[in-house]
C-alpha cells in the first residue's frame, strides 16, 4: 500500500493532467497539450537526447566492464578490485559529477595540466567537454557511476555461469584462449547479464543529479525537463511537464516488463 | 610477453592508486580558499570550508543532522514494511506485487516527486520534513521489498514451518525463525536505505521545496555558486558515511564467507 498507491496516483495523475482531466487552467478534456508536445522542439528533443545518453551510458558500461571481466579474469580475487568498485560504488552521484568539473571543466585540473605542459593557453582552449552539445561530461559522469555496479554483478556471473570451466572445455575443444573468451565466454555472459544491462539503461534514463549539473539548458533529459516545466511561472506550460512523465512512465513500465520476464527465463 | 604480464600486474594498483589520487584531491581542495587558474593548489591553505563548517555558518552542521535524522527514520520504517511485504510477496507468488515494488526501483524519483507533488500539497505536507520522509521511505520500501524477496532463502521458509509445527506463534515464528535467518541481509538494507536518504537530493528538493534543507541542497548550492572549496568540502561530508557503510557491508560480506567456508569444512 505504501508503494502501490502513491504510484498508481503518480502515473494516473500525469496521464490525466495531460489530456486536461485536471490542472487549474484546464479546459476540459483535450489531446491539445500532446500534440503541441510533439509538434514542439522541447518534448522531442528530451525523449531523442535521454534515450540516446541512455543508450551510449548502458553500451560503455556494457563494453568496459565485459571487457575487464573477461581480459583480467585474476583481479576477482583481488580485495583491491573489491575496494576499488567499492568505493567507486558509494561515491553519491552528485559527488561524481562534481569530480567531473574540476577534472574535465574547462579551468579544471586536466586544463590546468595541459596548461603546464604548454598544450593550451588558456581555458578556453581547453575542449568543452561539460555543459557541452555531445554531453560528454553527462556521459562520462553516468559510466562511471554504473560501472562498479555492473563489475560486481559480471564478477558473481563468472562464477554462476562456470566461465573458468567454459574456457577449459572449449580449449579442450580446439578452441584457442582467445577464441574460448571471445566466442563462449562473451556471447554466455552478454546473453545472461542482458536483464542488468536493461536495469542500467533504465536507470541512466530516470538519472536527474548528473544532467542537472553537467548539462546544458536546451535540450534536456527527461527528470531535469520534467521538473523544470512542471515549476516554471507560466502554468500554461504544466501539461506537457505531464505529457513527459506519461511517455518516460510508459517506455519505463514496458521496458521493466521486459526485465522481469528475461530474469523470469533465467529463473526457470 | 613478458612486458605484457607486467602490465597486467601493475594496472589494477595504477587504477586503484589513480582513484584515490582524485579522491585525495578532493581532500586537499577542502582545505583551502580559491582555486584560480593555473594553480593546482588552492590559492590559501586556511582551512575556510572546515571552519565554516564547525562555526555552522551556514547551517551546514544542522543540515547535516537533520539529513542523518531523515535518513535513521527512513531506513527504519522502509526495512519494517519492506520485510513484511517481500514475504507476503513470496507467500502469494504474486508477479503483480514484484512488478510494482519494481515501478519506483527504476523510475526516476524526480519524475514521480513531481506528480506526487500535488497529493503532498493535498495532505498537507508539502515542504515538511514529514513529507521528504513520507516520499522517500516509498521509494526506500519498494527497494527493500525488492531487496529482501529477491535475497529470500526458501531455508528461512523451512525454519518457518519448523517453528509453526513445534507450537510457535506468529511472534515466534519472527523471533527464533526469520529474524535469525536474514539479520545480515537487514543490517545490510538499513545501510543501503540510509544512504539512499542520506544522498537523495531530488525528492528532498521537490517534495522539502526549499524548506527542508539537507546536506545534498546545500553541496549542490556551492557547485552552482561555483563555490568549489565548500563543494569540495561538503563532498566529503557526503562521501564519508556512503564509505563507511560500503566498507560495512564488505566486513559483513567477508564475515558471511568465513562462517560458510567454516561451516563447510565441519561438514563430512
Amino acid at each position: 500500500m505504501l508503494v502501490a498507491l502513491p504510484m498508481l496516483w503518480a502515473v494516473g495523475y500525469a496521464a490525466i493532467y495531460s489530456v486536461g482531466g485536471i490542472g487549474y487552467f484546464s479546459q476540459g478534456w483535450t489531446f491539445e497539450h500532446w500534440k503541441s508536445a510533439i509538434a514542439g522542439y522541447g518534448v522531442m528533443q528530451s525523449l531523442a537526447l535521454s534515450l540516446g545518453i541512455a543508450a551510449i551510458v548502458t553500451t560503455i558500461v556494457t563494453c568496459v566492464s565485459l571487457g575487464v571481466v573477461i581480459c583480467f579474469p585474476e583481479w576477482r580475487q583481488r580485495a583491491s578490485f573489491y575496494c576499488l568498485a567499492g568505493m567507486m560504488l558509494a561515491t553519491p552521484v552528485s559527488v561524481t559529477a562534481f569530480m567531473v568539473v574540476i577534472f574535465l571543466g574547462s579551468g579544471g585540473l586536466f586544463a590546468r595540466l595541459l596548461f603546464y605542459m604548454r598544450l593550451i593557453e588558456s581555458p578556453s582552449d581547453f575542449p568543452e567537454l561539460i555543459y557541452d552539445r555531445y554531453s560528454i561530461g553527462i556521459v562520462i559522469a553516468q559510466s562511471i557511476s554504473f560501472l562498479p555496479l555492473m563489475l560486481f554483478y559480471l564478477s558473481q556471473l563468472w562464477q554462476t555461469i562456470h566461465a573458468d570451466r567454459l574456457l577449459f572445455l572449449s580449449q579442450t575443444l580446439g578452441c584457442s584462449l582467445r577464441q574460448a573468451k571471445w566466442r563462449v565466454v562473451l556471447p554466455t555472459m552478454l546473453l545472461r547479464s542482458r536483464s542488468v544491462i536493461l536495469l542500467v539503461f533504465l536507470f541512466s534514463l530516470g538519472s536527474y543529479e548528473v544532467p542537472l549539473l553537467l548539462g546544458r539548458q536546451s535540450p534536456q533529459m527527461f527528470s531535469v525537463l520534467v521538473q523544470r516545466y512542471a515549476n516554471r511561472f507560466d502554468l500554461l506550460l504544466k501539461p506537457q511537464a505531464f505529457v513527459l512523465a506519461t511517455v518516460y512512465f510508459a517506455i519505463s513500465m514496458g521496458l521493466l516488463i521486459t526485465y522481469l520476464r528475461w530474469r523470469h527465463r533465467h529463473e526457470v | 610477453m613478458k612486458f605484457s604480464s607486467r602490465c597486467r600486474s601493475i594496472l589494477l594498483p595504477f587504477v586503484f592508486a589513480l582513484v584515490l589520487a582524485a579522491y585525495s584531491y578532493l581532500i586537499v581542495l577542502s582545505l583551502g580558499s580559491g582555486w584560480s587558474f593555473p594553480s593546482l593548489l588552492p590559492d590559501r591553505f586556511d582551512y575556510s570550508p572546515w571552519k565554516h563548517f564547525w562555526a555552522d555558518r551556514d547551517g551546514l552542521r544542522i543540515a547535516a543532522l537533520r539529513s542523518l535524522g531523515i535518513s535513521l527514520v527512513v531506513s527504519a520504517i522502509s526495512t519494517t514494511f519492506g520485510l513484511s511485504a517481500a514475504r507476503s510477496i513470496r507467500e502469494t507468488r504474486s508477479r503483480w506485487g514484484l512488478y510494482i515494488a519494481y515501478l519506483p526501483f527504476v523510475m526516476s524519483p524526480v519524475v514521480i516527486g513531481v506528480c506526487l507533488f500535488d497529493l503532498t500539497i493535498r495532505l498537507g505536507i508539502a515542504g515538511t520534513v514529514f513529507g521528504v520522509i513520507a516520499t522517500q521511505s516509498m521509494f526506500a520500501t519498494a527497494f527493500t521489498t525488492v531487496f529482501f524477496s529477491e535475497l529470500w532463502s526458501p531455508q528461512v521458509d523451512r525454519y518457518e514451518q519448523l517453528v509453526t509445527t513445534l507450537g510457535g506463534g506468529r511472534i515466534s515464528v519472527w523471533c527464533h525463525a526469520i529474524l535469525p535467518s536474514i539479520r545480515g541481509l537487514v543490517v545490510v538494507c538499513v545501510i543501503e536505505t540510509a544512504l539512499f536518504s542520506w544522498l537523495d537530493y531530488g525528492i528532498v528538493s521537490i517534495i522539502g521545496g526549499g524548506n527542508v534543507k539537507s546536506l545534498t541542497v546545500h553541496l549542490f548550492a556551492y557547485i552552482r555558486e561555483a563555490s568549489v572549496n565548500q563543494a569540495a568540502q561538503s563532498s566529503l561530508v557526503l562521501l564519508f558515511p556512503a564509505m563507511v557503510g560500503m566498507l560495512l557491508m564488505i566486513g559483513l560480506y567477508v564475515i558471511s564467507v568465513g562462517q560458510k567456508s567454516r561451516t563447510n569444512s565441519r561438514l563430512p
